[in-house]
């Protein structure tokens, strides 16, 4: 059936107005106009996507071996900024932020001194004037910006991710909130609580110090019966309780900035734990000392001494000689602390024979043989906790009384406590470097001998040994291996 | 002192209370032996008409372990109360538990890494060279196993992986594969002499409360490493209830008659070696931490509850 020219004419131009929302297709991807700036949609079918990459890769690439296989799961695969999708939409906003960077508005953050950090502020900032109060696009913008914390150095900001909340949709009928027990089954916009989820979880992961403002502002966004402010009360009263049981907490971004020195001063504290330890550091004499180190490694010696230790080594026997342990490793958090040990063999210990020959009598050979008190000659009486022991009108006091009497307690780990000092030296001080020879520990006893005078008249020897730490196989030794071509060797067969 | 037996287990040893030092068997390959010397190399056996295994009416050795148990646990009963040994903690100060002066102590542990799972770290349990302490030591690696690489649909979830490796005491088993309980009645304080590398490791202790309901009580142990040797006092009440390495809203004090293991577990996430020593584990009463209570409460207990988490 024709239609006459002018209903022809109206629906040509309803069709017109409709044409916006029939996008076309490039390729398997989606165009859309997002606040004045083109930005590619992930498309709904993404299966499809996918099996066709493969099969031309499939194809490209013909694996025969499994050893190629394994080459490529040991690229990191998790950065999703790889995509180009995420890649531009990030990066649209940051060179916006940066040309407006320097006007009225960043008042507000004045107190931030790091630029990257002024430029995460300002980017987050800028989306949300051109969002708008709908906030469209803000699980992709979300999702993104996790992703690239690091990147801007704001991992253990807690403002950074409350700021990222302000990026939901705010207001009472979005349909997010979740305010009563029974109710909270029905509603809808799980993936948004999730979401929030995950952000709690980046927080724990990176170590950020969770506030009241955080549980407030997700409370106001999710409910009081959603998992994201489960998970904002759960991380607020467990994050106290488990950083408590580190001695030396510390957040990410500053176990960043550490240059190798720090981290060999940490890693001493925590090796040679002490309030008043004596840390030097001493410099190594290159013309002795020929070998090369790497750019990142220290190339100067860090001791460490504790007063207690001080005062071992001032009573050591110069005939004795002392040992200087070989390098082994130690972890501070992520990082490696290689370090040497001066320390001596273990000494049978004698007991005194020249104050027992003088003694004729003790004490308690004395209240043994007479039942008298040493000085006062008096007799001594049973339940000597007594405090008027000659008036028992007055109440007794038993000091000493515990659910058996003395003779029954037992106690072991007393028995075992001191057995590995029979076999383990004393130690007199550590000392951390990333060199291997001994040429270069000499720098380390010449800076020790200015406080510990003794040192000069010992004999320092230089003990080689092999550390698991640093010569660890990386696989099970005692496996067999069967694609190995010396298995029927080893195994015995020919 | 020194033993001619060098007691090493590997982590592939299992939860076999009679094997001690065990290994992985190959599973994939059969081997094949040239008894006649064919030319081509192979031969093919004859086929043997299949004979079941010789299932005993009574298995003998698991009764006469049972009987054993069965007369102490009648002599105990009726022993007077200074002579039975749960009772006589309560005397005592000090009560150690684990102690590695002989290397036959090593038989109450078993080990497990990933490589049950697929996994590419390996551990072992050892004597260390003064003969008085365990070393546990080994390679911990966050290498995917097959079963968990990542795809490449954008859209699909990318967890992490970590690796992970632990040493747990084998369970104490009575009459015909009962289990029995560890007491932990009458101390307050966990406490361990141990001499690590710098590593985060957890102590857990198990809780069977019956009919599948299992809680690891655990606590974090950060150690020091270097030369010296450390201490760490771990009481009850701050050990954290959890479910799979989960930790629980709603805490509970431990249930002290129905505690079945320990375990020391590394789950750090950092791919390296590791290495830790142990002297002892042992008990001990400390009148500054409470007897019966969990320092750990839900204050918001109306609201998690309905949340369902």
């Amino acid at each position: 059936m024709q239609l006459p020219k002018a209903c022809e004419a109206v629906c040509c131009k309803f069709f017109r107005l409709l044409q916006p929302l029939c996008k076309p297709i490039v390729g398997n991807k989606v165009l859309v106009q997002h606040n004045g700036a083109q930005v590619f949609k992930r498309s709904i079918n993404t299966t499809q996507v996918t099996w066709q990459r493969l099969q031309k890769e499939s194809t490209e690439n013909e694996i025969d071996d499994e050893s190629e296989i394994v080459a490529k799961d040991l690229e990191p695969i998790d950065s999703s900024l790889d995509i180009e999708e995420d890649a531009s939409l990030l990066e649209h906003y940051i060179n916006k932020a940066k040309h407006d960077l320097g006007s009225f508005e960043d008042i507000e953050y004045m107190d931030v001194f790091d630029p990257n950090k002024k430029l995460y502020y300002k980017m987050v900032d800028l989306w949300l004037k051109e969002a708008g109060e709908t906030r469209r696009g803000h699980r992709e913008f979300i999702v993104t910006v996790m992703h690239a914390m690091s990147r801007f150095n704001v991992e253990s900001d807690i403002s950074a991710y409350t700021k990222l909340l302000d990026c939901f949709p705010q207001g009472e009928h979005t349909g997010l909130k979740r305010d009563h027990w029974f109710l909270a089954a029905f509603k809808d916009k799980i993936a948004d609580h999730l979401l929030g989820d995950k952000l709690i979880r980046l927080i724990a992961e990176n170590g950020a110090i969770p506030n009241e403002e955080l549980h407030n502002k997700t409370t106001d966004l999710f409910g009081k019966f959603s998992p994201t402010t489960f998970a904002a009360r759960s991380i607020l009263f467990w994050y106290g309780r488990l950083v408590s049981f580190n001695k030396y907490p510390m957040s990410v971004s500053d176990f960043k900035q550490l240059s190798p020195i720090e981290v060999a001063f940490y890693g001493l504290r925590q090796i040679n734990p002490g309030l008043d330890g004596n840390y030097q550091c001493f410099p190594v004499d290159k013309t002795k000392c020929t070998e090369i180190l790497d750019a990142g490694k220290i190339d100067s010696i860090i001791s460490v001494q504790t007063p207690e230790q001080q005062t071992l080594l001032a009573k050591h026997d110069p005939m004795v000689p002392i040992f200087i342990e070989g390098p082994n490793l130690c972890y501070f958090r992520e990082k490696t602390v290689q370090y040497y040990v001066m320390r001596t063999d273990p000494r049978n210990k004698e007991p005194d024979t020249a104050s027992k020959s003088h003694i004729l009598a003790t004490k308690d050979w004395w209240t043994d043989f007479y039942k008298t008190d040493w000085k006062t000659d008096k007799k001594i009486q049973k339940d000597s906790g007594k405090l008027y022991s000659s008036e028992w009108l007055f109440p007794t006091i038993h000091l000493d009384k515990n659910l058996s009497s003395k003779s029954e307690i037992e106690r072991d780990i007393c028995q075992i406590e001191k057995d590995t000092e029979a076999v383990e030296g004393p130690v007199y001080a550590i000392a951390c470097t990333d060199y291997n020879s001994p040429a270069a520990l000499q720098g380390w006893i010449k800076g020790l001998v200015q406080t510990n005078k003794k040192l000069a008249l010992c004999s320092v020897v230089f003990r080689e040994e092999k550390s698991f730490m640093l010569n660890a196989p990386t696989t099970d030794p005692t496996e067999i291996d069967i694609h190995d071509p010396n298995f029927l060797e080893d195994a015995g067969f020919q | 002192m020194a033993n001619p037996l060098v007691w090493v287990l590997h982590s592939a040893g299992r939860r076999f209370p009679s094997l001690t030092a065990a290994r992985r068997i190959s599973t994939g390959l059969r081997l094949m032996q040239n008894d006649e010397g064919d030319e081509s190399g192979i031969t093919v056996k004859k086929e043997t008409p299949h004979k079941p295994p010789q299932r005993l009416a009574i298995h003998w050795p698991k009764f006469r372990q049972s009987w054993k148990h069965i007369q102490f646990d009648i002599k105990n009963r009726f022993s007077p109360m200074k002579k039975q040994q749960h009772l006589k903690r309560l005397t005592k100060e000090d009560h150690v538990v684990y102690y590695f002066r002989n290397p036959d102590d090593l038989r109450y542990w078993y080990l497990m890494t990933d490589e049950d799972i697929g996994g590419y770290s390996w551990s072992e349990l050892r004597q260390s060279k003064n003969e008085m302490t365990a070393l546990f030591r080994g390679y911990l690696s966050n290498r995917r196993p097959r079963d968990r690489l990542l795809s490449e649909d954008p859209l699909a979830e990318r967890p992490r992986f970590s690796g992970f490796a632990f040493m747990e005491t084998k369970p104490f088993i009575t009459v015909l594969d009962k289990v029995e309980f560890m007491s932990f009645i009458g101390f307050n304080v966990i406490k361990l002499r141990i001499r690590g590398d710098g590593r985060k490791y957890m102590l857990e202790a198990h809780c069977d409360l019956g009919l599948g309901y299992n809680l690891m009580y655990t606590a974090p142990v950060h150690t020091n490493g270097g030369p010296l040797w450390q201490e760490v006092k771990i009481p009850y009440c701050k050990l954290i209830a959890s479910k799979k390495s989960g930790l629980l809203s709603k805490q509970s004090p431990m249930d002290l008659h129905k505690m079945t293991n320990f375990r020391f577990l590394l789950n750090d996430g950092i791919e390296g070696p590791f290495q830790l020593e142990i002297d002892y584990i042992a008990f001990e009463r400390d009148y500054n931490f409470p007897f019966e209570d969990n320092d750990y409460y839900d204050p918001w207990l109306p609201i998690n509850s309905n949340s369902g988490g």
